[in-house]
């Protein structure tokens, strides 16, 4: 009888203890779920395995010689043509509202290393003390000063000594707007007269809203 | 017999009002008090920090700050309202601010806002960042339920104790007086304990059985065990990379996109080795060599750090394989989420959804990403009207709000609750 009273209390505690255990912490399994088939997409998904290619990624580049809609034509750059590089522009201009933005994407994109004050001293060297241990390009310096913008689109698209290539992250107007913002800030500092202008409200030929990776395409060439 | 009858009730009832007691202390501690940490991170930590300016304002002191307690009270359940009445503080606010107006919250009750204050106000800055608060927010809340548990077990044990106590010194008492030991029914077939019994085992079950099937699909809280140990904590908090840098396509399309190796060697050509003071710890609380999952990576992307350069086979082409992440975040085929619609239009913080990613070495499901979380979202978020071309289209929503009718139009107002805009 004893041993049956027992039996009925360390149920309730137990059954208390266990309430007790709900305390929401991390799991390394994510759980059963009512429709398998739902909450797993049996679609092939941006990046899941997909057996109808060789490489089995579900991601492809675009077809060769295609251009997305609202995107610029590419660039015929090659990389390590470094006199090409001097010569290469852009017919695109930018107004004041696609400046700032440019400032943005610089900020996101270059100021971890360029630093947001353009001065060559991001989070990531923070004067030699950080992890990054080669010094940044300083756009305020007398060498950058006056740098060609054809020579800074290939450092974005191709990378430069420690730097790695930006193509990835921005697409070609990303990159010029970057650019843009980086001449709009080296006239106010002595560099030549900017003229990635204004005059014009978006004078380009396209009217670039959607974008995803042109780099891609790119490299598809 | 009655006389006996009287002290078993007596006993009964001592008995089941103890274990009621018990229950309570446990199933329902979380009512004990508004806890301000966790109003502070679903609610506020998305734009506030308290020690920091973010999108909003630093917040520890702010009461100091405000013209009074019912000012701020105002303020968070509708700081609209409070900008548009015109009150000088609330205007010089908005408008330092850059204009972006403050969700408003008008589920917080008065103490939910002290507690969320109370909270802000004991957060201290991190001392020396050698001092790693390992896992900090969950441990907390599991280290007091477990005290409560102790509790109540402690207290059942010395009910029991007691009640066997009892019973020896009546049968000692009544072998003294000569009266006779009636027989007592065993526990488990007295009527009214098997009838508490049965009661609280239905409501105990149901309460369990309910709250899975709420929960049973939801994946919050899943932190999948990564290929390479990858710390958000030691990338986007404390090497301050933006989340846009690698996941650059939350604002361009339907994915945020998991960088490339390509992005990871835009650093990494040049950091070969782990020499933060952060301590990298698994959830297991393993320490994790931080320069051997660099090696990890190396070994992916096919990159010889003694060299500096990849590895290239015969056609020049350089051998690397994939990483295979484990998806985190995953809807199911019959929602449609799209992230620069969020991000772009929405303007909603990574934070809002992912939660602190910046202080998570592993990263974990942060919010349920059930329907009920999306659909609250969208009835609580002013979508941002003013300036905005987007949503021009909304004639009488912006003449209602010229004419002052309407503060603000939430995601719900302009279709945010319509089924086919997100099951279609």
């Amino acid at each position: 009888m004893n041993k049956t009273k027992s039996i009925v209390v360390a149920a309730l505690i137990i059954g208390l203890g266990v309430s007790a255990c709900n305390s929401g912490n991390m799991r390394r399994n994510p759980g059963k779920t009512y429709a398998p088939d739902m909450t797993y997409s049996r679609a092939y998904d941006a990046y899941t395995d997909n057996p109808n290619f060789s490489d089995k990624q579900t991601s492809r580049l675009p077809v060769a010689g295609t251009i997305a809609q609202g995107h610029e034509l590419p660039d015929h750059l090659v990389e390590g043509d470094t006199n090409a590089y001097k010569t290469f522009t852009t017919h695109l201009r930018f107004n004041e509202a696609e400046l700032e933005e440019g400032k943005r994407l610089f900020d996101i994109y270059c100021g971890i290393c360029h630093g947001q004050k353009l001065d060559g001293n991001g989070p990531l060297y923070n004067d030699g003390n950080g992890k990054f241990a080669a010094a940044p390009a300083n756009f305020k310096d007398g060498k950058y000063l006056n740098m060609p913008v054809g020579q800074m689109y290939a450092a974005i698209k191709f990378g430069k000594n420690m730097m790695g290539s930006h193509a990835a992250q921005l697409d070609i107007k990303q990159r010029w707007q970057v650019i843009a913002y980086i001449k709009k800030f080296q006239s106010e500092n002595g560099g030549a007269p900017f003229t990635f202008g204004t005059a014009e409200l978006m004078a380009s030929t396209t009217a670039a809203t959607t974008t995803t990776d042109t780099a891609a395409a790119d490299k598809a060439k | 017999m009655t006389e006996f009858n009287k002290t078993m009730y007596l006993k009964i009832a001592r008995t089941s009002i103890l274990l009621v007691i018990a229950l309570f202390l446990n199933l329902h501690t979380s009512f004990a008090a508004p806890d301000g940490k966790a109003l502070f991170q679903s609610n506020c930590a998305a734009c506030h920090n308290p020690l920091k300016d973010a999108t909003g304002p630093a917040l520890k002191g702010v009461e100091a700050r405000v013209p009074s307690k019912k000012w701020l009270h105002d303020w968070v359940r509708n700081s609209s309202a409070l900008v548009a009445s015109g009150d000088k503080y609330a205007v010089e606010v908005f408008n330092k601010w850059n204009k972006i107006p403050m969700p408003g919250f008008a589920s917080l009750s008065d103490e939910d806002i002290d507690a969320i204050f109370t909270y802000v106000n004991s957060v201290e800055a991190p001392k020396a960042p050698t001092a790693a608060p390992a896992a900090g927010t969950t441990t907390d809340t599991s280290d007091n339920t477990w005290m409560y548990a102790f509790i109540t077990i402690a207290l059942l044990v010395l009910m029991i104790i007691l009640w066997r106590a009892n019973q020896g010194l009546r049968r000692a008492a009544n072998d003294v007086a000569g009266t006779p030991n009636v027989k007592d029914v065993p526990v488990y077939r007295n009527k009214v304990f098997v009838a508490i019994a049965v009661i609280l085992a239905f409501v105990f079950c149901g309460y369990w059985i309910t709250n899975g099937a709420i929960e049973m699909g939801h994946q919050e809280n899943y932190m999948p065990e990564q290929p390479i140990f990858y710390s958000h904590k030691v990338h986007a908090g404390i090497n301050q990379i933006n989340c846009l840098y690698c996941h650059s396509s939350a604002e361009k399309g339907k994915m945020a996109m998991v960088p490339s190796p390509a992005t990871c060697m835009n650093c990494h050509k040049q950091i070969s080795e782990y020499t933060g003071d952060e301590k990298l710890i698994t959830a297991e609380g393993k320490e994790v060599n931080g320069t051997a999952e660099i090696k990890k990576l190396y070994e992916y992307t096919g990159w010889d750090p003694a060299k500096k350069d990849y590895k290239r086979d015969a056609n020049g082409n350089i051998i690397s394989k994939p990483i295979e992440w484990v998806k985190v975040h995953n809807l199911p085929d019959h929602v449609y989420f799209n992230h620069s619609q969020h991000v772009v239009a929405g303007k909603v913080q990574c934070q809002r959804c992912h939660g602190a990613i910046e202080d998570m070495h592993e990263v974990h499901q942060f919010a349920p990403l059930s329907m009920g979380w999306c659909v609250n979202c969208h009835r609580q978020t002013q979508v941002q009207f003013a300036d905005n071309n987007y949503y021009s289209i909304f004639e009488k929503y912006h003449e209602e709000i010229k004419s002052g009718k309407r503060t603000g139009v939430t995601v719900e107002d302009i279709g945010g609750l319509e089924c086919q805009k997100c099951h279609y």
